[in-house]
């Protein structure tokens, strides 16, 4: 028997006009002791499967059909106050975000005591021992002064450990851990991971771990279920699974994750849809006769770096005050320096708050840095004596964004706002060639042109990305800011959008800005890296050397973290289904 | 599904009518209901001088042997004034038609003027920030200090020591809507300054930036059109609170005069006559004014809701 089973288990989404159906049977099971991974992209019904099973859905999610076995027990079908009994004290559920499921009105130790009294029904000073005793379990360090600390004195990580810590308060025999760091940093990702899984050896768990990443699940689980839109593609030991995929499917979504270990030219384009778009062929684009090689003249072939960034700095107010001496302000970078060669992809790497995203805005002019010059095609835009910039400089240097849901403005068409530009700077001479315009930078992005009659809300998130890049086309850029570009997109998408990157970059002779937390995607991109910490630049190598020998100790250190995916031989990858 | 072909689009009718916002204003019978009395409402007010079977304007053909004639189902009433007349033998039907039309129109424009002035103050603290904004925001506040009515005395004071005597009449409708438009201005720029401060770090307005448009393109042209949502449901509320503004102003006498009525007009006169028995001169165009701003209400309350995001 095992410890939870699925049979035949089917949820639908009754909407409006239809009723959607998010998981469309699947069998599954797990053991004591067991961690069984299920991944898929986004829309996949992997999260919902996990909610389904301790009676979370949200309205009108229901389940549809088939059966949920907890510990010999049917459980789909037990009335809301029993599952209450379940939910929290023999299944416990480990959330994506720590933000939000801490409240942040109680102290971290009423908040595990509150648990533990409930479940158990100890009396509250033993309960708040045992709180004590397991934050010292899942690594909080002096858990004796920390109970009485609020959430947001804990940093991210710490926050998950607590998060943890409220899952496995009573005791359960089944953990379900959504997405749980998907949210953090790679090295605190690292300790989380290592941790989740001592504990489950420890203590003989069985768990369902929920993820879209191929490294984690690599890193995590024992076995593992790949889903595709509702339904189980193929399950299998983890090991078996990613060194030899048995369905197209999970083939596909295993070739287009990013190698650390391994450049290659472009990511094999194995392709899995069951419905869907079909995908433009694509074109070369023959920039002599091209509108986007047009001016052409105006790149000067010259040897020096396109873009020189010289100590830059950049200090953000936090707190405003008239008296100057009660003004309070933090330093988010520090004294960077770097030049970008033309025609060279460089890369900036580091974790969240190391600064990457204030450089690249300094350097297209959107913030003002408080001291240190950047310098375009070698006049000075940004520091003491920079100019204005001028059209044509405003033009050349273009910025791709990494949320593709707030970076089209939702109240335009596709085509106004690829438009825009080209109106803006009068780089048509009328209204057809514009829009002749718009809809052949649509082709080369793959979207086709009649995409332009369309809401930005109508497309998916790597569409909205494709879009995102031909508007950074249309003013015909030398220099193209790529700020995460594929940090919120599936891995299949991640995939084809790097390799569009890869392919205008190669055709338009652009000058790349690629920014990234993700080490394999920038091997991927990247001819030269900068890596950042806590505002400053502590580490800049070509490529391969940075991969290979890193100088520096925080190199090391993040390249140690980076989740290797087991991986299978390259040529077994290449292989079209 | 019709039997449509599978490329065709669906037309913009049909996707009003399948729009999430059309779905739930006819789900809800109450609003549906509103919407159709103000509709009419409005519609026989803007075609007063086609429906109304008098015209209370003309002076000569107001007949004052006509006057204080009860409704028509009352002793002593007349087939050609249904709702009776006032106290110079004008028909209270029409004189409430012209007058909601002067109500409304006087409503429409005050809201727009308050709505245009709101919208670009609160743009531009919004976007800009700094100290601007708190100029801006320092000015709102000493307005909200300020009740609407004072402010309408105020402004119609000076524009009538200014005007004029013998234009006084013809700047009061001038002046109603310039005193309910200058002191309404304060929610719409809050509204307006909080989702433009939202709206600014977006990375679409970053983009736009980039491209190299000024900053005034960008507020009226990218960031508007996203923050107009909460805009149309105060300006929707508000037009019942200015039509409102308005009669109170006309019935304590500031209002427009009383030969060119609004409803407030018409309450103010009637209620000289309410305890001598002639009750209809002011109980129909009080309950004219109460049915509009309700049912105007109504449908701005739904709005609010429907395009709240955060209400289920």
């Amino acid at each position: 028997m095992s410890l939870l089973e699925l049979r035949d288990l089917k949820i639908h989404f009754d909407t409006r006009r239809s009723t959607v159906e998010a998981v469309r049977g699947i069998d599954l099971s797990v053991e004591r002791g067991e961690i069984l991974g299920i991944v898929g992209e986004s829309g996949a019904g992997k999260s919902t499967i996990g909610n389904a099973v301790i009676g979370l859905l949200e309205p009108p999610g229901r389940i549809a059909g088939g059966e949920v076995w907890f510990d010999g027990a049917r459980i789909d079908t037990l009335p809301e106050a029993a599952l209450r009994r379940i939910r929290g004290r023999r299944i416990g559920m480990i959330f994506q975000d720590p933000m939000t499921s801490l409240n942040p009105l109680f102290t971290i130790g009423d908040q595990i005591a509150e648990t533990i009294c409930r479940h158990t029904g100890q009396s509250r000073t033993d309960a708040m021992k045992k709180a004590i005793e397991l934050l010292r379990e899942v690594g909080i360090p002096d858990p004796e002064a920390r109970v009485n600390e609020y959430p947001h004195q804990f940093s991210g990580g710490m926050r998950q450990r607590v998060v943890i810590t409220l899952a496995l308060c009573a005791d359960p025999d089944l953990v379900i851990c959504d997405e749980p760091t998907t949210a953090l940093d790679v090295s605190v990702q690292a300790q989380i991971l290592a941790l989740l899984r001592r504990l489950c050896r420890d203590r003989n768990l069985g768990a369902i771990f929920i993820t879209h990443d191929m490294g984690v699940i690599s890193e995590v689980t024992d076995r593992v279920a790949v889903m595709y839109q509702g339904r189980v593609m193929e399950t299998g030991p983890t090991a078996d699974v990613l060194s030899r995929p048995q369905h197209a499917y999970s083939k596909s979504l295993l070739a287009a994750v990013p190698r650390g270990d391994l450049r290659l030219h472009r990511f094999p384009q194995l392709d899995y849809r069951e419905a869907g778009e079909t995908r433009a062929a694509k074109k070369v684009i023959d920039l002599d006769t091209h509108w986007l090689g047009r001016r052409m003249d105006e790149r000067v072939q010259s040897d020096t770096p396109l873009i020189q960034v010289k100590d830059l700095t950049m200090r953000f107010v936090s707190h405003h005050s008239i008296i100057p001496a009660w003004r309070r302000s933090f330093t988010a970078v520090r004294d960077v320096s770097f030049d970008i060669r033309r025609g060279e992809t460089f890369g900036l790497v580091g974790e969240s708050g190391s600064g990457k995203s204030t450089v690249a805005r300094m350097i297209a002019g959107l913030y003002d840095p408080s001291f240190g010059r950047v310098f375009y095609d070698g006049s000075e835009v940004a520091g003491p004596e920079a100019q204005p910039m001028t059209a044509v400089q405003r033009q050349q240097i273009q910025m791709i964004f990494q949320d593709p849901f707030s970076s089209l403005n939702r109240r335009k068409r596709v085509g106004d706002i690829i438009a825009e530009p080209i109106r803006h700077h009068r780089l048509a001479t009328d209204r057809a060639e514009v829009q002749s315009i718009v809809g052949d930078l649509l082709d080369h992005v793959g979207l086709g042109a009649a995409a332009a009659r369309h809401y930005p809300h109508e497309f998916s998130g790597g569409q909205r990305q494709r879009i995102s890049i031909a508007r950074a086309l249309a003013t015909r850029p030398q220099f193209l800011i790529c700020d995460e570009p594929t940090s919120s997109l599936d891995v299949s998408i991640q995939a084809q959008i790097l390799n569009l990157l890869k392919n205008l970059q190669a055709d338009l002779g652009l000058t790349m800005l690629f920014i990234s937390h993700d080490l394999p995607v920038i091997r991927q991109m990247c001819d030269r890296i900068g890596v950042m910490k806590a505002g400053e630049l502590v580490e800049l190598a070509p490529a391969e050397q940075l991969f290979e020998a890193p100088r520096h100790a925080y190199t090391a250190e993040l390249l140690s973290l980076m989740p290797q995916v087991a991986s299978a031989p390259a040529a077994d990858r290449d292989v079209m289904p | 599904m019709p039997d449509t072909p599978a490329h065709s689009e669906p037309s913009r009718w049909q996707r009003i009518r399948q729009s999430d916002l059309a779905l739930s204003f006819l789900a809800s019978k109450v609003t549906v209901a509103a919407a159709f009395v103000a509709v009419v409402m409005i519609a026989a007010s803007v075609g007063a001088a086609l429906i109304a079977p008098h015209n209370p304007y003309d002076m000569a053909a107001i007949d004052i042997f006509d006057s204080m004639l009860p409704p028509v189902w009352e002793d002593g009433g007349e087939r050609r004034f249904l709702l009776g007349t006032d106290s110079i033998g004008r028909d209270i039907l029409s004189t409430i038609l012209y007058g909601s039309r002067m109500s409304i129109f006087i409503g429409l424009t005050s809201v727009a003027l308050s709505l245009v002035i709101g919208v670009t103050l609160g743009l531009i603290a919004g976007y800009r920030g700094g100290l601007l904004d708190s100029i801006i925001m320092r000015l709102a506040e000493v307005q909200l200090a300020l009740p609407t009515i004072l402010v309408a005395l105020l402004i119609n004071g000076i524009l009538r020591a200014v005007a004029p005597p013998t234009m006084v009449n013809d700047v009061a409708v001038l002046v109603l809507i310039l005193s309910i438009g200058l002191s309404n201005w304060v929610q719409f720029a809050r509204a307006v300054r909080a989702s433009t401060m939202v709206e600014r770090g977006q990375e679409y307005v970053l983009a736009v930036r980039l491209i190299g448009i000024g900053p005034m393109a960008i507020m009226f042209r990218h960031i508007l059109p996203n923050v107009m949502g909460p805009i149309m449901v105060i300006a929707t509320l508000n037009l019942s609170g200015a039509i409102l503004t308005e009669a109170t102003l006309s019935f304590l006498g500031v209002g427009v005069p009383s030969t060119r009525p609004s409803l407030g007009t018409l309450i103010n006169v009637g209620t000289d006559y309410l305890f001598s028995g002639a009750w209809w001169i002011t109980i129909f165009p009080g309950a004219a004014l109460a049915l509009l701003v309700l049912t105007v209400n109504l449908v701005g309350d739904w709005l609010r809701d429907a395009l709240n995001p955060t209400l289920g």
